[in-house]
């Protein structure tokens, strides 16, 4: 991209920086910007630019000003901001498919006011707000002109380091080195931004994204949603996402969850901010992720390489950007404190301007169907499970883990065959007397250590029974179940136990394992499910490192 | 690294030059590059390198690479 720049003073240093970052530029004669303008035989049309940036500083448009504000001004006042029409014009007329960027100005952390400044009403912040507001507006009447928001750049970075005096002396240049790259790469941010399409739908997850918690284990009043402490972080984000559905970015649900469930808290939680009708496209289902995209690039008739996808799950993002590498993955913030930060800094979702088609999009695309979805896998799962480093621990040990198992029988429902509720005491009882044995398994991937994630409570005697077979729905689809299974036809074989028998109670909210004994091949009889021990199976869905430890004889 | 090393590392970053070609009586005016836009870019990216700042009237004297290193070794680089 070829990029001119004009202004007073001396770019040379900047034009360097954006050099370095591939742009082709032209530098003219700083203090030749009206020359340079209207002259058809300058360097500048010579040089056929895409863009020009016209640069003035603070200094650039108060001049003598910030040294000696008080000085009587004599007769007709120079103003920057005739001259950048002038040339902004100019340029439109000569040449008028190149963009022109203009740029905001802060005002400097030293001048001749010092804190007069902000005590008189003729202070140079008016002649900068006035500046910044004419500037502002030049980009509403001239489709061509691009606003750069230098002035909250250099205040972001702060004020106090932003410019070097030396600079201004020995060169006509005004920036700090930090300073020049840093409105280099502001620049190139920008541009990239005004080139490329804006992001069209936000794909987002549920679970600890839109609310804190887990719906289907904690229920409608056990989520973390609302107007004060953590539960405020999630509404806020909310009204995030709200901001951009109302600049016509839509929003589509990809979660695994029951959708009867979901549809209750959007359609009865008195905190929920996002309504059911917000939603252009609904994928609640427990299937992969990746599948859940596709649905809804193809409800919606939209590229996934329109997509921004925003999932509390760094399993789930990995998922969906292996699957999809055009869609944008935001890498979320464990804190949701930040998310709403990390949801507007993200590049995708800016742009420099805003159409009608824009404000009206979101209607056009209510939610046409929902989607429950079928169990359609990738056929390429296997390898993105292996990718993951999974590693398995099964264990009897119950020294410090007692706990945690208690509180998983209390809260999980959704994956849970038989919901039995136990207190600590209980399980003690149940195993000091030696009716039941309680193993435990512990997941850890390549993203960390997901601690103890799904329990099995067996009655003993001659034949097994799975008294409680519960995991958490945040590991699903990675055959942890299938694993833990294996596990336990293993150790009733060992102990001369030939028949293992499950049993499925529904709930109302369990209905995702109400086929799990038959995928993992147990018969049924008499409303229970059995299997033979010494049988094989069931096969994992891709290779595990498990370690056994604490076995109890 | 000496430090007569770094120097004509960083000087050769800034004036775009491989560094075998920088040498003690490298300076303005008499090595490619080094004008006096390039004298600036030299000076910024060896106080970047050196954590250190050249006042203002010393910078259009350091006009070797000399000079430039009495100059750091002044400042209580190197």
């Amino acid at each position: 991209m070829k990029l001119a720049l004009l202004s007073p003073t001396n770019l040379d240093f900047l034009a360097a920086e954006l050099n370095s970052l591939h742009f082709e530029t032209y530098t003219a004669p700083y203090g030749q910007v009206v020359v340079e303008a209207i002259n058809p035989d300058s360097g500048l049309y010579a040089f056929a630019p895409d863009i020009v940036i016209l640069h003035y500083d603070a200094a650039d448009v108060m001049r003598n000003k910030l040294i000696r504000p008080f000085e009587a001004s004599m007769g007709n006042e120079w103003n920057a901001i005739d001259e950048i029409k002038t040339t902004v014009s100019t340029i439109a007329s000569t040449s008028p498919n190149t963009s022109i960027v203009l740029n905001t100005i802060p005002l400097p952390a030293t001048h001749g006011m010092g804190r007069l400044d902000q005590n008189t009403p003729a202070g140079l912040r008016t002649i900068q707000n006035t500046h910044n507001s004419a500037i502002s507006s030049l980009a509403n009447e001239l489709p061509q002109v691009i606003i750069h928001d230098y002035q909250s750049l250099a205040e972001s970075h702060g004020l106090n380091n932003w410019y070097d005096a030396r600079m201004w002396y020995l060169a006509r240049a005004r920036l700090a080195r930090n300073s020049t790259s840093a409105v280099a790469n502001d620049l190139a941010a920008l541009l990239a931004t005004a080139e490329s399409p804006r992001a069209k739908v936000i794909v987002i997850d549920l679970d600890n994204t839109c609310w804190g918690g887990v719906i289907g284990d904690d229920g409608i009043e056990g989520i973390t949603l609302g107007t004060d402490g953590p539960g405020l972080a999630f509404s806020t984000f909310q009204q995030a996402l709200l901001n951009f559905r109302d600049q016509g970015v839509l929003l589509a649900v990809a979660s695994k969850n029951d959708f009867d469930v979901v549809r209750t808290v959007f359609d009865s939680h008195p905190e929920m901010i996002l309504k059911y009708d917000d939603i252009s496209s609904w994928q609640v289902n427990w299937d992969d992720k990746a599948v859940s995209i596709q649905r809804i690039s193809e409800e919606l008739d939209l590229d996934p390489d329109s997509f921004v996808f925003f999932d509390d799950n760094p399993v789930e993002r990995l998922r969906v950007s292996e699957a999809y590498p055009e869609v944008t993955v935001v890498d979320v913030p464990n804190d949701p404190s930040n998310y709403v930060d990390v949801l507007f800094n993200c590049e995708a979702l800016t742009t420099v301007r805003l159409t009608d088609e824009d404000l009206v999009r979101p209607e056009r695309y209510k939610a046409r169907s929902k989607r429950t979805g079928s169990s359609k896998t990738f056929t390429d799962v296997g390898q993105f499970l292996e990718s993951l480093d999974m590693k398995v621990e099964i264990s009897e040990n119950l020294t410090i883990t007692l706990p945690r198992i208690a509180q998983l029988t209390q809260k999980t429902n959704q994956f849970n065959l038989r919901t039995q509720r136990y207190s600590e005491a209980d399980l003690t009882n149940m195993i000091a007397n030696g009716s039941h044995r309680v193993f435990w398994l512990r997941l850890s991937d390549k993203f960390g250590d997901e601690g103890i994630v799904a329990v099995a409570i067996v009655r003993t005697g001659s034949q097994w029974f799975i008294d409680t077979l519960l995991m958490s729905c945040r590991i699903l689809n990675r055959g942890i179940e299938r694993a833990l299974i294996r596990h336990l036809k293993q150790e009733a074989h060992i102990v001369g136990v030939k028949i293992l028998i499950g049993e499925f109670i529904p709930s109302g909210r369990n209905e995702i394992v109400r086929d799990l004994y038959s995928s993992m091949d147990f018969s049924e009889q008499d409303g229970k499910w059995i299997v033979d021990t010494a049988s094989n199976g069931p096969e994992g869905l891709t290779e595990l490192s498990v370690m056994t430890s604490g076995r109890k004889t | 690294m000496s430090f007569s090393t770094r120097i004509a590392d960083t000087v050769g970053r800034a004036i775009e030059l491989h560094p075998d070609q920088i040498k003690p009586d490298s300076g303005i005016g008499s090595t490619v590059g080094w004008d006096s836009f390039g004298h600036l870019r030299v000076i910024l990216e060896l106080e970047e390198e050196f954590s250190v700042r050249f006042d203002m009237d010393r910078i259009p004297e350091l006009k070797s690479v000399k000079l430039i290193e009495e100059e750091l070794r002044t400042l209580g680089a190197g």
